[in-house]
């Protein structure tokens, strides 16, 4: 799943190690959300949202290809 | 902080245990039949020394470095940690039954005792049982 995660980030000030700090994960994890590698659990997904006050559309860009995956 | 001490409380326990079923195969079980029965009981006995002093060494070096320690636990309980750790074993378990089947069918044209073989189901059967009684658990769950 493509996600703006890294651009969202980026905009804030923030790196990888502060957002994985933030977050309660691991910094790999962060950069594998950022490579789209990794897609997260809907709870991680929620905590990247609140964190960045908005909703989860607004990082994830869900695609009709990505159905079966 | 409770959790930590009752790890450390374990390891102790465990310690001793270790100890005293080493000790059993060490001196009261040397001359008993059969002869390897001994060995076991040191091997087992070693093994809980060893596994519990590198346990209480890690706990005291991981409680003296608390950046150290908030590091590991975030690793542990990574979601992309776990998901990964989840897929090895998976992976892994497949292998396994595979490896079994195999090896099952290699003893048996080998003519290996049929308490052997028997033995050798008995494992395999009870592995695919905890897998049917956790997919079903599971399945009610979610």
């Amino acid at each position: 799943m493509k996600n703006r995660l890294d651009e969202i980030r980026k905009k804030h000030n923030m790196t990888q190690e502060e957002l994985a700090e933030k977050l309660k994960v691991s910094r790999q994890t962060i950069g594998s959300l950022e490579n789209g590698r990794y897609n997260p659990s809907i709870i991680l997904a929620f905590k990247i949202a609140k964190l960045f006050k908005t909703s989860i559309e607004e990082i994830f860009i869900y695609g009709e290809s990505e159905e079966n995956e | 902080m409770n959790k930590w001490k009752n790890k450390v409380a374990l390891y102790w326990i465990l310690l001793i245990v270790g100890v005293v079923i080493a000790c059993i195969g060490g001196f009261l079980l040397r001359e008993t039949e059969p002869k390897a029965l001994s060995g076991v009981f040191i091997g087992i006995g070693a093994g809980l020394l060893g596994l519990s002093v590198g346990e209480l060494i890690n706990i005291k070096v991981v409680n003296r470095y608390p950046d150290y320690k908030r590091m590991i636990d975030i690793e542990n309980k990574d979601e992309r940690n776990i998901k990964i750790k989840n897929l090895a074993k998976a992976k892994a378990f497949d292998f396994m039954i595979k490896v079994f089947g195999i090896l099952m069918l290699v003893y048996a044209l080998m003519n290996e005792k049929l308490v052997t073989i028997l033995m050798l189901v008995g494992v395999y059967l009870s592995v695919v049982t905890v897998y049917v009684v956790f997919f079903n658990k599971y399945s009610r769950e979610m």
